[in-house]
């Protein structure tokens, strides 16, 4: 039926919430970009440069600590005005899938990648060759990669200060260690993958490693798993992005800029299915730290967009 | 999910043939463990005696899971005779008997998933896995002393399952 005019707005009906997260940049203190007016609808099974994808998450609250206080004046007193005291939010949500993304936002502090290691207890880490890009890795033909590995593509660290990893920040060293850990990058990265399937030294890989084609000197290790820790001084920064869409074609996003861990640290939820099983999946509890929007100065720590269905009225 | 309930009745049958080789029944004039799942087998067909049978009671599936995870209740419902030369008064310990095999029947309580609609049939990447049985209702019909006990089978969609 042709609608000439518009149908009334109602509720949004929608299946699930999406996640996707970016680094942020900590030397520049530089949130990753985004724009609702030009990306909001963008396709979630490709999302802008530099999100990953998070996966369908579940249980979203928003907990908003904005302290609008009255003004109180004259006897009897009455409200004469309001004023914002403070700005601040913080956002737990429930991941379904125990990702290396998951487990270090419910992490919050520093997490590290279990490097396979060879009999006598030392990491392995193969050198890789030029022609590689984001999804292929050209290795020696006897690499001990197999198709299945998880691996993290980084160079060694050689003592340098500051954030450590590439395009994900995933530590920080305040200061040169006495004793260098070559292996400290491949540690604390995030640029990891699946291994897809290896043919003579050639090895592909299931999604494109974040960072994209492997620096210079980079070399490749095994995960074993992820491991963080309760304790530590460094705080994760990312940039998330919840996306509702609506099964009428409107959108919901809420964009927080910059979220940092708040809680008490790793934390996970379990609920019991039936007799004997239960579910254990990773929480993440975050604090939403502000940014100035450029449109007038002010600050804000989380922006929400709707986009309308079509033909709706407003 | 076909593939789910069809691997929980191999992992039964099979755990049977180790845990007590001398449980079997003869259906359609084949010998075989004494696990059946009521619904692949004839409709006229009535539990058969010193049996496991199974019954596939309610299904749903959780979207909520990366892979849809999918879990079934199954009522496993085994009876005893006892033998004649007792004139059945051994009814009580065959029963028992067969609850402690069924305990061992389930434990460990996961097995790998096997596609069985396929020659030969195709392993897949995930575990089925199942719950704690319920408390076993015993109840005598006529000369039989019939067991039912209920556990909740989970198991994920994988492509193509």
């Amino acid at each position: 039926m042709m609608a000439t005019s518009g149908l009334a707005a109602g509720s949004l009906f929608a299946n699930g919430v999406r996640a996707f997260v970016a680094a942020v940049d900590r030397n520049a203190g530089a949130p990753a970009a985004f724009d609702a007016a030009s990306m909001g609808r963008f396709d979630l099974n490709a999302p802008p440069m530099g999100w990953l994808d998070a996966g369908v998450v579940v249980d979203v609250k928003r907990s908003a600590e904005n302290g609008i206080v009255p003004i109180w004046s004259g006897a009897p007193a009455t409200v004469k005005s309001q004023a914002r005291g403070k700005i601040g939010e913080t956002v737990t949500v429930t991941f379904p899938g125990w990702t290396r993304v998951a487990v270090a936002l419910s992490a919050g502090t520093q997490t590290v990648n279990l490097l396979r290691t060879n009999g006598a207890g030392g990491v392995i880490a193969e050198a890789v060759s030029g022609g590689s890009s984001a999804t292929v890795l050209q290795l020696a033909a006897a690499t001990s990669v197999q198709a299945g590995d998880i691996v993290v593509v980084e160079p060694d660290y050689t003592g340098a200060t500051g954030y450590v990893g590439s395009g994900i920040a995933g530590a920080y060293v305040s200061t040169a260690p006495s004793s260098n850990d070559q292996h400290l990058a491949r540690r604390v990265s995030f640029n990891v993958a699946r291994v897809l399937r290896v043919l003579n030294g050639v090895v592909t890989l299931a999604s494109a490693l974040p960072a994209g084609a492997p620096a210079a000197g980079a070399k490749v290790s095994v995960v074993q798993g992820f491991r963080d820790r309760n304790g530590g001084a460094f705080l994760q920064e990312w940039s998330a992005l919840f996306v509702v869409d609506g099964v009428q074609g409107d959108r919901l996003l809420l964009h927080y800029p910059r979220l940092q861990p708040a809680g008490e640290g790793a934390a996970e939820t379990q609920a019991v299915l039936a007799a004997g099983v239960s579910r254990w999946r990773p929480v993440a509890c975050l604090r939403a730290l502000p940014v100035t929007d450029a449109m007038d100065g002010e600050q804000a720590v989380c922006f929400r967009t709707y986009l309308p269905a079509p033909m709706r009225t407003v | 999910m076909q593939q789910a309930k069809d691997t929980f009745l191999v992992t039964l049958r099979d755990r049977l043939a180790v845990v007590n080789p001398a449980r079997v029944v003869t259906v359609r004039g084949a010998q075989r463990p004494a696990v059946l799942a009521v619904e692949n087998e004839l409709r006229e067909m009535d539990d058969p005696a010193e049996c496991f049978v199974l019954h596939w009671l309610t299904a749903t599936r959780d979207t909520s899971e990366p892979l849809p995870l999918h879990s079934m209740s199954c009522e496993i419902r085994y009876a005893a005779l006892g033998v004649p030369e007792f004139s059945g008064m051994d009814r009580g310990r065959v029963l028992a008997a067969m609850d402690v095999e069924l305990g061992r029947m389930l434990e460990p309580r996961f097995a790998g998933l096997v596609d069985y609609g396929t020659v030969p049939p195709a392993a897949g990447q995930t575990r089925v896995f199942w719950s704690e049985r319920e408390p076993a209702v015993i109840t005598e019909q006529g000369d039989r002393l019939h067991a039912s006990s209920k556990i909740t089978v989970f198991a994920l969609e994988e492509a193509g399952g």
